[in-house]
């Protein structure tokens, strides 16, 4: 099994990294893009599809990623690559103290908390003039640069946001095989059951939690320097169930699935609905239900469904069957 | 002066409140008959606005006449919203349901938007207020608290939706059926009730509910087509500060919740209003932490 999990990474890189030498420019804007969103999806994946963690407040710590990188290099001039670390550790004590509270609430009122934080991000950020620019956002956001080397070009961008979230992917599967990664499959199944195993559950939830915050952080740092400026209207109740959408698609916890699944909504929405403009969001409202009634457990569920329930069993047969019936 | 003014802000709380009693009882009244909650809440009081004024403007008709058909396509909306999208998910589980519902609120917040690229109906996209009520008196003086006619009349007709819901949950055959249809779905099945007839109806009560809402509060409150989704979400708020689960913490949520929005709003020099909108989830974060049951306390939440 471990085998074979490898064997996925490595195949994944492989093509990953052969892509630029096949397609033109064009595609990598979107690839870029969804490299960003796939980060926090991830970090979405290892909170709801493994410990059964509901949040829709993630865009706030995508928000939080990308005001301090675009803060601390505009107006602090820090180098890119510490702002990026420090976008990391800001948004991981934001979520530490609003995991503390949000955390000991489920379900619904979980949903309702979370959205609070989103919310109060939003308002905060929009609402404020001084240091952070209000509705117009923070701009002139630099590259992101390590050690003077510069991503510019979109095939640049390309390597180092896939090469970061294949970093992030492998290190969630070590998460998820360990013994943290048990507790929390554990904790998602039963939380009474997990905490009569002597299993911790609100540190234990504390820390996905935070991970996830973290995932989120590097989202957004990556995301202002890609579009060289953090403006408030990216980061609002939108983006947050967009991310959990793709943890929908994918399947609960299947993290290559996810990915896939930012892939396709990313290209969905900003590639093939914005040109509908005033019907854009309707359409992907619409979408999202139809998605939502259909295919409930993910995309990966409709082959399992269909290899299990004897369909292809049937088509097989009947293929066959027709060759005989050719062959007569 | 400085209790004047209290009392003012105190006043245009409460009429705000009146609205997030009637959010949050549109909540407790789908969750009660189906322990589902409605996420697309906020969505019944910007449509029942919504539809009222495109009554009045598009179709020339009384303001009487407009907000009873209003309400009625908002009770259609919920009929619709339970047919389309929450039967078909109903066990798939609660994060479906979230999923679910927030969708039909996007949805149903986007109608409009393609709409207003019809020739005469571009008004839908912009910010928009309802006619007073009642012309003639604008506000009455008591003790030197200004009070407008029209934050009388959100307060009297919540008090009023409340007195009716009330009684008709605890003491009508139909209401006491949608509740045990939640309690207890199989035995409510096996004494003969219709179980999902059940959840219709209160998602039919819930949007009228939320309907009236809206006309009511938008002749003083700016409302525009996604005004929806942050007054559902106060309102839930509402719900989870009073109790969740309890119509009468409904009720008591709601009103406290407008008193202390507006004297923050008030109150706090500067920030106050700057930051309007946070305060609800200020609260909200701050009840979870301290007494997450609510101040009437609920079973529902431990």
């Amino acid at each position: 099994m471990k085998g074979l999990l490898r064997n996925i990474n490595f195949w994944a890189a492989l093509v990953l990294s052969l892509l630029p030498l096949v397609f033109s420019e064009g595609i990598f804007r979107i690839l870029c893009l969804a490299a960003i969103y796939s980060i926090a999806s991830l970090g979405m994946s290892l909170l709801l599809g493994y410990a059964g963690q509901i949040s829709l407040g993630q865009a706030a710590f995508l928000g939080i990623g990308a005001y301090t990188t675009a803060i601390l290099t505009t107006r602090f001039n820090w180098p890119m690559f510490l702002a990026f670390l420090a976008a990391i550790a800001v948004c991981s004590l934001v979520a530490f103290i609003v995991g503390k509270p949000v955390l000991k609430t489920k379900g619904y009122f979980l949903a309702l908390a979370t959205l609070g934080f989103g919310e109060i991000f939003y308002v905060f950020v929009s609402r404020t003039d001084p240091v952070i620019g209000g509705l117009y956002g923070v701009g002139g956001v630099p590259y992101f640069a390590i050690a003077g080397y510069e991503f510019s070009s979109y095939v640049q961008i390309y390597y180092l946001n896939w090469g970061i979230l294949m970093g992030l992917i492998i290190y969630s599967q070590n998460i998820v095989n360990s013994r943290a990664g048990r507790a929390f499959r554990a904790i998602s199944t039963d939380e009474m059951a997990a905490s009569a195993v002597g299993i911790d559950v609100a540190s234990f939830k504390l820390k996905i939690f935070i991970i996830s915050g973290a995932y989120s952080g590097i989202a957004g740092s990556l995301l202002a320097t890609y579009l060289s400026t953090a403006q408030p209207h990216g980061y609002g109740v939108q983006l947050s169930i967009f991310i959990v959408l793709a943890v929908i698609v994918g399947g609960m916890g299947n993290l290559w699935g996810t990915i896939a699944a930012t892939v396709i909504l990313t290209w969905l929405k900003d590639e093939q609905l914005s040109q509908y403009q005033e019907y854009s969001t309707l359409i992907y409202g619409i979408i999202l239900i139809l998605i939502l009634i259909f295919v409930p457990e993910g995309l990966g569920s409709i082959g399992q469904k269909f290899t299990q329930s004897g369909k292809l069993k049937r088509l097989t047969g009947n293929i066959k069957l027709l060759f005989k019936v050719g062959e007569s | 002066m400085s209790d004047i003014l209290i009392m003012q802000f105190g006043l245009v709380g409460i009429s705000m409140g009146a609205v997030y009693a009637l959010i949050a009882l549109g909540f407790m009244t789908i969750f009660r008959s189906s322990n589902i909650v409605n996420f697309a809440q906020g969505e019944f009081v910007m449509a029942g606005a919504m539809l009222t004024n495109f009554f009045i403007i598009t179709c020339g008709l009384s303001y009487l006449v407009s907000g009873l058909l209003a309400v009625l396509g908002v009770v259609l909306i919920g009929i619709g919203l339970q047919m389309l999208v929450i039967h078909p998910i109903r066990r798939a589980g609660v994060l479906i349901m979230i999923m679910g519902t927030l969708g039909a609120s996007i949805v149903i917040s986007n109608v409009p938007v393609p709409l207003s690229l019809l020739p005469d109906l571009s008004y839908l996209r912009d910010p928009f207020v309802l006619p007073q009520i009642t012309k003639g008196v604008e506000a009455i003086d008591v003790a030197g608290v200004r009070i407008s006619i029209q934050r009388l009349w959100a307060i009297g007709s919540s008090l009023a939706l409340l007195g009716m819901l009330y009684y008709f949950s605890n003491y009508t055959r139909v209401g006491k059926a949608m509740e045990s249809s939640a309690t207890d779905p199989l035995a409510a099945r096996l004494v003969g009730i219709r179980v999902e007839v059940m959840v219709l109806y209160s998602f039919a009560i819930s949007a009228a509910v939320g309907g009236v809402g809206g006309i009511v509060i938008t002749p003083i409150f700016n409302m525009r087509y996604d005004s929806g989704a942050i007054l559902g979400l106060k309102g839930f708020v509402a719900a989870v500060l009073g109790g969740w689960g309890k119509i009468s913490g409904a009720v008591l949520g709601g009103f406290v919740l407008g008193v202390v929005e507006s004297l923050c709003v008030g109150l706090i020099p500067e920030y106050g209003s700057r930051y309007q909108q946070m305060w609800a989830f200020l609260i909200l974060i701050g009840i979870l932490y301290f007494r997450p049951k609510g101040i009437l306390g609920s079973e529902a939440v431990e």
